[in-house]
């Protein structure tokens, strides 16, 4: 004990805790701590390697151009895309304006016209209208529903 | 596997050295500093612990977390010191958990479950155990020191873990307050306070006080 007590009472706490002192344990036994700590040390290093060298100069410059490289190959492809995409697109919508230029129709009683967009693009139809059960029929093209109903005209 | 003396050289670089070569790695500076500080490492740790296998335990956690975190030792305080305060506060948190551990033990075996016998509990409440590796050869020597040992470590067992941590750093590991008080993160005033706290309570312990009325007898 490294205490310098001066009542008795504090020697016989001295004397007793120098009298006390824990045995170490044997070099056997301290060999096989040793043994064990260096193991969990050597295992820890790995295990921290590669935040190490996630984070190394090299892999952050590797990393960096490979980044780059795909910005730009995506990039290239949307040029690409963009410069032979063709000028009027099946999918695109026809301007309203456009249509009605286009066509310019007087419809008839029981015709029920209807715009839709398909595949093929922004289409005329048109619906007939049954006269008995007021039930539609159709579609029609709305070509065809013209030129019967001027048929019908003519008659 | 460390030799019994040093692997360094005949030179006996000091433990900053050692600390800067095992900090890059070498091995052989690694297994020097933990010759040349296990004994006190151990001590404390059985001090704080009153049973060597938690002590072993101790000394174990504690150097691998100061080999492990080697790069924090900033050379403030001398490696010896940083190594015996990572030590004796693993050995504390240790005796908290095994403390609670054989609470439970104690509670399985008074329902008629669990082991008979178990180590002595850590950190303030021993169990009838005994310190268990004596390596003296006269049985008589070796059962007065055995006692003494486990008179002291029932003494020891009634400090609360802040007395007893700061009279151990004090008497058994020689830091000085103002090491213990960093160690501690305590102004020294509370040091001194503590261990003349922890004098007074190892003074009026009844094992301690049979033990000078034996010898005054």
């Amino acid at each position: 004990m490294t205490t310098n007590h001066s009542s008795a009472d504090r020697d016989a706490l001295t004397r007793l805790w120098d009298a006390a002192r824990p045995v170490e344990p044997t070099d056997a036994a301290w060999d096989a701590l040793w043994a064990r700590v260096t193991d969990r040390l050597d295992q820890q290093q790995p295990a921290e390697a590669p935040t190490v060298l996630a984070f190394s100069p090299w892999r952050r410059i590797s990393g960096r151009v490979l980044i780059a490289a795909q910005a730009a190959a995506i990039l290239m492809a949307a040029f690409l895309a963009a410069r032979h995409r063709p000028v009027t697109e099946s999918h695109a919508p026809t301007p309203l304006a456009q249509i009605a230029m286009v066509h310019e129709w007087d419809f008839p009683p029981g015709i029920i016209p209807m715009i839709r967009q398909d595949d093929k693009g922004v289409r005329f139809v048109a619906f007939a209208q049954d006269e008995r059960s007021n039930a539609l029929v159709g579609p029609l093209d709305g070509n065809f529903a013209m030129y019967d109903y001027m048929e019908g005209l003519a008659d | 596997m460390p030799e019994a003396t040093s692997t360094v050289g005949a030179a006996e670089p000091d433990d900053e050295t050692l600390v800067g070569l095992a900090r890059s790695g070498d091995r052989p500076a690694r297994d020097e500093l933990f010759l040349r500080h296990r004994g006190i490492a151990y001590r404390v740790a059985y001090r704080l612990l009153g049973n060597p296998h938690d002590a072993e335990d101790a000394v174990q956690d504690g150097l691998i977390k100061a080999f492990a975190g080697l790069e924090h030792f900033d050379g403030r305080s001398g490696f010896r010191t940083w190594l015996v305060r990572i030590v004796s506060n693993t050995a504390i948190d240790l005796g908290r958990k095994r403390r609670r551990r054989n609470v439970f033990a104690m509670g399985a075996r008074s329902n008629g479950q669990g082991p008979a016998r178990g180590r002595p509990a850590a950190g303030g409440t021993f169990e009838q155990g005994r310190p268990e590796p004596v390596t003296t050869s006269d049985p008589a020597h070796r059962l007065h020191r055995e006692d003494l040992r486990h008179t002291l470590d029932l003494a020891l067992a009634r400090l609360s873990p802040k007395l007893r941590i700061t009279f151990v750093l004090f008497a058994e590991a020689g830091l000085s307050y103002k090491e213990i008080a960093e160690s501690q993160d305590v102004p020294i005033g509370t040091v001194m306070s503590r261990l003349h706290d922890a004098r007074q309570k190892l003074q009026s312990c009844p094992e301690i006080q049979a033990l000078e009325e034996d010898e005054a007898g």
